[in-house]
């Protein structure tokens, strides 16, 4: 009888316990109704308080730049913020200058919506949307990297600039219980507007990556948003430079098609770098492009050829490539993407060469 | 051994799908505190310490970086190549720690036995002395990575 009596203690005050902390999570987390000033009273958003500024304005179609899906690991959706975001975090320190934090610069991911804000949005990013795509093929271009086509519905379009991305957003899987989303660079023409292509190379255990290229199949819709980014052609010179390495030739797919088909008088020269042959595709495409285009050259490099690749290209690290294919910088705009390693090295030749930075533009993996 | 609260709330930021689709434990089923002692004692047994593996893996990984894929030599016992990857992630001891997804593959000229790690293994060994749980893809065993690491040296 004792025990039961002691059992029965234990369970009620747990229980009691319990309640209290439900109904504290209730009152002291329930911050009711907020409003999102937007651009000094342009649009004004009620939201419901709790979540993050990011997800709160996602909820109102207004879609902020992420490549991390909201872990302040990119830094992509900072935003001016004029009032009600409390406090500066750590997690947010590394992603902002000396300048921004003084102008009132936030991560949006990280800002929690428990009163009223006021905030600035850049007008273009307004023009960011989502659309509920259907994919529409897969290709295996190598051992790790796909190239998936995305139809857009019938009734919409999407205009972008060559060299920006989209987000990505799958659906849970297998262990995976959240929806996340990723940034991938568009490979397609921005011509074709009812469709986009991305290039998505395998990450290891990566969340987004392994549901592109485990779980996707053709025909299964697909939600992306965009288009984001500011690595696009500018185009104020005579020549282009543009290297990448992996699924970093998606951008650079993308304006070589762009300046092409707009008969740009631009010449290209397109360095693409790889260890082995293996990790090369679109070869054939691209020496079809360059043989019909006087103004595009096209320059495949391997750094550690097999011999059974029978390799007769260029050899050598992507950067000893261009070292010796690129004379000088006069005229010229270079477009870099791949991994932070090949972007700093390739930095240093072309700096060498006596590029300025503001004609070098570049997207880090 | 009992955990605390903290490190329930790690040891639940590790499993799949959370900050990678397949997480940190594998099939492991002892809890976090127990996996980071179980492997303490194993890495000191073998006469080393978590700050001076993780020091030569970055050593290795730097040596590998350079290559930019490309297999560089590392010392007189070691090929190593690095491979980047989109992206950055967080470390699950919810640190503020973001890694550069990087692989690093190291073998060893004369045995051929290869080993691969992350850019968060590093960080992880050095400041958290964890290894991952058995069964992980990433799971370093701190026996096999100390004679591999250090492959002149005698520890016992």
């Amino acid at each position: 009888m004792e025990i039961l009596t002691t059992v029965l203690s234990v369970s009620l005050i747990s229980g009691g316990l319990a309640l209290i902390i439900v109904m504290s999570e209730h009152f002291l987390n329930n911050y009711g109704e907020c409003r999102l000033d937007i651009n000094k009273g342009e649009k004004q958003l009620t939201v419901n308080g709790g979540s993050s500024l990011l997800a709160s304005l996602s909820e109102h179609k207004i879609y902020l730049p992420s490549a991390c899906g909201g872990k302040a690991t990119c830094g992509l959706c900072k935003v001016q913020v004029l009032e009600g975001a409390g406090p500066i975090l750590p997690t947010e320190i590394p992603y902002l200058s000396k300048e921004e934090i003084e102008q009132g610069y936030r991560l949006s991911c990280q800002v929690k919506v428990k009163t009223n804000i006021a905030l600035l949005i850049p007008e273009e990013l307004f023009n960011i949307r989502a659309y509920q795509t259907t994919v529409d093929r897969i290709d295996k271009l190598t051992h790790d990297i796909k190239g998936i086509r995305l139809r857009l519905p019938d009734d919409e379009e999407m205009s972008f600039k060559a060299g920006q991305y989209v987000q990505l957003h799958t659906k849970p899987y297998g262990k995976v219980k959240d929806s996340v989303f990723r940034a991938y660079s568009i490979a397609s023409v921005p011509s074709e507007r009812k469709e986009v292509e991305l290039i998505i190379r395998l990450v290891p255990e990566g969340i987004c990556t392994t549901y592109v290229h485990e779980h996707l199949s053709e025909g299964d819709p697909v939600m992306i948003s965009g288009p984001y980014g500011d690595f696009y052609l500018r185009g104020n010179c005579s020549e282009l430079v543009m290297i990448a390495g992996g699924s970093g030739l998606a951008p650079i797919r993308s304006i070589i098609y762009d300046v092409l088909e707009k008969g740009l008088d631009l010449k290209m020269n397109f360095f693409f770098g790889a260890v082995t042959k293996k990790d090369l595709y679109y070869l054939d495409e691209f020496a079809g492009l360059a043989a019909r285009n006087g103004n595009f050259i096209f320059i495949p490099a391997l750094s550690a050829p097999r011999p059974e690749d029978e390799w007769e290209g260029e050899t050598g690290l992507i950067t000893e490539v261009v070292d010796r294919f690129v004379e000088n910088a006069d005229d010229k705009e270079a477009y870099l993407c791949g991994s932070p390693g090949m972007i700093n090295a390739c930095l240093n030749v072309l700096g060498n060469k006596g590029f300025d930075q503001d004609k070098i533009f570049y997207d880090k993996f | 051994m009992k955990q605390d609260p903290d490190m329930v709330k790690i040891q639940n930021n590790m499993q799949p799908g959370s900050l990678s689709a397949e997480g940190f434990l594998g099939d492991d089923d002892r809890n976090l505190t127990d996996i980071i002692n179980e492997d303490d004692q194993i890495v000191k047994r073998h006469g080393s310490s978590h700050q001076e593996i993780a020091s030569r893996l970055r050593e290795m990984t730097g040596a590998a970086a350079a290559g930019l894929g490309r297999p560089v030599n590392f010392g007189d016992d070691f090929i190593v190549s690095s491979e980047d990857h989109r992206g950055r992630i967080p470390c699950p001891f919810r640190d503020r720690f973001y890694a550069d997804k990087r692989n690093t593959i190291a073998e060893n000229r004369r045995t051929g036995k290869r080993l691969l790690w992350t850019d968060l293994n590093i960080h992880m060994i050095e400041v958290h002395g964890f290894y991952e749980g058995r069964g992980s893809s990433f799971r370093l065993e701190p026996a096999e990575l100390v004679d591999f690491l250090f492959p002149e040296s005698r520890r016992f």
